[in-house]
């Protein structure tokens, strides 16, 4: 899909992100699945409900050298959005560590 | 622990259910099967689960809400930090008492549905329980719950598919999953009787791919039967590597039928701890990884993708739970899908 950056994202109430000894863990409600170092990133960014535009701009912040954080951020928060995991406007929910 | 971290607790909490679906995935023969786990004893499984790396149970059966201590169990799971999903048929299950499950601090609910209307769905349910079912599904979203709505398909209602996309959209279900019966216990007594035609399946699955775009419908799964598929399944996301299911009994497994499948030694959560049972029971290690696969499997470019796919199927239909996959279509024993996919019988044996 193609996603839009002006857009407020957020993580969706019905997921949660959980920190485990073997890393970052997506939890929803009809699977767990275990995200990268970065993807736990964006979806800690997306807790403090940002825009598309905004989560790469801190991204780039953050990550001065790495190259080509535009196209995988938005590719990530749209896989995010087909899942469930994150969702559009709506209040975020809490995390759980 | 000399095992991957698994993430997914499938909770059997009971065998007991008052529907008779002609694709019940409980054992044929119950009375071998005694349910065995108190509440008390579920809480420990989840607390030693949680400590290996669970974060997810369903709680399921069955149907969990027959077990009147459902509210002790639930609320073990919050204790442990597991994501709380109920997997219900609806029924017995009220509307007050998903309220009280609620507050305990159930997340998400998926409700099974035979159909997109009554009389269809309290046909194959065997039991008056389609209205029940919508009420607890109103009452899910009016709570803040997630919900799924899931309908298994199969010849008698696989042309039902709009009207389940129209309803699923009505109901405001977050994800719909239109899952095609996968051929076990029940289901494969019933195979001739549910089998669907190659056209029934063309058609649902356009409808379903060419629904128009809704920013605001549910999330819709729709799976094809192995039957009808050229490549298995990554069953349970391979054996033994990120799903357990306990059983009513129990018994930790791979998946809901493997202890069906002789020979194989799985170990009880009642005699021996969580990780124990998952890492080192023997019948957890027999198919975790590559290492056991045959050819084609073991140099297959697919093998990290799909596991292998079912060693229960392998066992039901070729009495050899290490062959290949039959649904693969090259497995040497691919024609015995083929041919089941033209078997025909009028009516199915309701579950017991």
């Amino acid at each position: 899909m193609t996603f839009d950056p002006t857009r407020r994202v957020m993580l969706s109430r019905h997921a949660s992100l959980k920190t485990r000894a073997e890393g970052d863990i997506l939890v929803l409600p009809e699977r767990a699945l275990r995200i990268g170092g970065s993807g736990a990133e964006i979806l800690r960014l997306c807790e403090r409900e940002s825009t598309g535009q905004s989560i790469i701009e801190a991204m780039r912040a953050r990550h001065p050298d790495a190259s080509g954080i535009n196209a995988d951020v938005l590719s990530f928060l749209a896989e995010m959005v087909e899942l469930g995991g994150i969702v559009f406007g709506e209040i975020a929910s809490e995390s759980s560590t | 622990m000399n095992a991957p971290a698994p993430l997914n607790l499938i909770a059997e909490l009971t065998y007991r259910c008052p529907l008779q679906c002609p694709y019940c995935s409980n054992p044929i023969e119950l009375s071998a099967h005694r349910e065995g786990v108190s509440a008390k004893d579920w809480g420990r499984v989840f607390d030693e689960a949680a400590q290996i790396g669970v974060v997810h149970v369903g709680l399921t059966g069955g149907e969990p809400s027959a077990r009147q201590d459902l509210e002790e169990i639930l609320a073990h799971a919050v204790a442990a930090d597991l994501y709380p999903h109920l997997v219900t048929a609806g029924v017995p299950l009220t509307a007050e008492r998903l309220a009280g499950l609620a507050d305990i601090g159930l997340r998400s609910v998926q409700v099974s549905i035979q159909d997109a209307e009554d009389e269809s769905s309290d046909r194959i349910a065997g039991t008056k329980s389609f209205q029940q079912k919508l009420a607890i599904c109103e009452k899910t979203k009016s709570l803040g719950l997630a919900l799924t709505l899931n309908c298994v398909l199969h010849r008698h209602n696989l042309s039902s598919v709009p009207k389940l996309l129209a309803l699923a959209n009505q109901l405001r279900a977050d994800r719909l999953e239109l899952a095609n019966t996968q051929y076990h216990g029940w289901a494969l007594r019933n195979r001739a009787a549910l089998m669907p035609t190659r056209e029934q399946l063309a058609e649902a699955s356009r409808v379903v791919r060419e629904r128009p775009d809704d920013p605001n419908g549910p999330t819709v799964l729709f799976v094809l039967p192995d039957y009808y598929s050229d490549r298995p399944k990554p069953c349970m996301g391979g054996w033994g590597r990120i799903a357990m299911v306990v059983a009513p009994t129990g018994m930790l497994l791979p998946c809901h039928e493997a202890g069906e499948i002789p020979g194989l030694e799985f170990w009880n959560v009642m005699e021996k701890s969580v990780e124990a049972c998952w890492a080192d029971a023997p019948g957890m290690q027999a198919y975790r990884g590559t290492s056991w696969m045959p050819e084609p499997c073991r140099s297959c470019p697919e093998r990290e993708k799909d596991f292998g796919g079912c060693r229960c199927q392998a066992f039901r239909l070729l009495g050899d739970a290490s062959r290949t996959d039959p649904a693969c279509s090259l497995s040497a024993d691919h024609d015995r899908i083929v041919a089941a996919r033209t078997e025909s019988a009028e009516t199915w044996v309701p579950r017991r």
